[in-house]
C-alpha cells in the first residue's frame, strides 16, 4: 500500500523539527540527516503500526531518539567526537546573530548529559507537552519534569543567563510590581 | 551578582526572565534548521517509497494478467539520488 496523503504529510510536516532535533542530539548535521533518513524508513516500513490519528510527529520522534541511543551507544566505542566537526555543515549558519552566541549555546548543550538534552529539546525546543516527551523517552511524567529544569538550570548557568541584575536590593518591591502585573 | 547566582543555583530555579530568554536561544536554535525546510533527499525518499509500492502492486496485477509473461525486474528504476 502507498502511503495515504494525509500520512505523507504528516511525515514531511516534521521533518524540519526532526532534524533540528537530530543536529541537536549528534551535533553534526551529516549524522543527523541519515539519522533522519532511517527514521523515515522504519516509519515506512512500520507504517502499520502507526495509529491514525495519533501524534505523527511524537511518532517519528520516538523512533529517531532509539535509533539515536543505539548508534550512539555503538559510537561510544569508537570515537568520542565532542568537538571538531560539530555542526559545521549547518548550512544556514546564523548570520542574523551573532556566531558566538550560536557555538556557544552548542557547546553548553553539549555538556549537558544526554537525557537532559533530550528532555529539554523535546519540551523546550520541539513543543512537546511533558506527558508527550515523557512518552518519547519511556520514562515518567516527572521525571522529564526534572530533567528539564536540571537542563535549564545548567544551560543557563554555563551561558550566564541569568537575571540576577533583575533582583536588586529593591527586589520585594519588584516582586510586588510584578505581581500585581500579572493575570 | 554572584552570590545570586549563587543561591538561585542552590535553589534550582529561573527566574521567569531567565527562562523567557533560554527559550528564545533555543528556540532561535532550532529556527535555523527549521528554516531549512524539508530537503529534498527527503520528498525523493517518500516518492521511491510510493513508487516502489505501486510498481510492487501494478507488477504483481501484470504478472496475473500475462501469467508468466516477461514482466522483467522493474524495480531498480528509482534508485537515482538515493545517496
Amino acid at each position: 500500500m502507498t502511503l495515504a496523503p494525509s500520512v505523507r504529510e504528516a511525515m514531511l510536516d516534521a521533518v524540519p523539527s526532526l532534524r533540528a532535533f537530530a543536529i541537536s542530539l549528534s551535533g553534526n548535521v551529516d549524522r543527523a540527516d541519515d539519522l533522519v533518513q532511517e527514521t523515515l524508513l522504519r516509519a515506512m516500513a512500520n507504517i502499520d503500526s502507526f495509529q491514525p490519528g495519533t501524534n505523527m510527529s511524537a511518532w517519528l520522534f520516538t523512533i529517531l531518539r532509539n535509533l539515536f541511543r543505539s548508534e550512539y551507544r555503538k559510537r561510544r566505542r569508537e570515537v568520542e567526537d565532542t568537538d571538531g566537526s560539530y555542526a559545521e555543515g549547518l548550512k544556514s549558519h546564523p548570520e542574523q546573530h551573532s556566531r558566538v552566541e550560536f557555538e556557544e549555546f552548542r557547546t553548553a548543550l553539549a555538556k549537558l548529559p544526554q537525557d537532559q538534552r533530550e528532555a529539554l529539546l523535546l519540551v523546550g525546543a520541539s513543543g512537546f507537552s511533558y506527558e508527550e516527551a515523557a512518552a518519547i523517552c519511556e520514562c515518567a511524567v516527572g521525571t522529564i519534569k526534572s530533567r528539564v529544569n536540571r537542563a535549564r538550570t545548567r544551560l543557563a548557568e554555563l551561558l550566564s543567563i541569568d537575571s540576577a541584575d533583575d533582583f536588586g536590593p529593591d527586589q520585594p518591591t519588584r516582586a510586588i510590581l510584578s505581581a500585581g502585573g500579572h493575570r | 551578582m554572584q552570590g545570586d547566582v549563587q543561591t538561585r543555583k542552590a535553589r534550582g530555579r529561573l527566574s521567569r526572565e531567565a527562562l523567557v530568554k533560554l527559550g528564545k536561544v533555543l528556540e532561535t536554535y532550532f529556527d535555523d534548521v527549521r528554516k531549512e525546510g524539508v530537503p529534498d533527499r527527503f520528498k525523493d525518499l517518500l516518492d521511491q517509497y510510493d513508487a516502489r509500492k505501486a510498481q510492487g502492486q501494478s507488477g504483481q496485477q501484470a504478472a496475473e494478467r500475462t501469467e508468466g509473461g516477461s514482466t522483467g525486474p522493474l524495480e531498480e528504476r528509482h534508485d537515482k539520488g538515493s545517496t
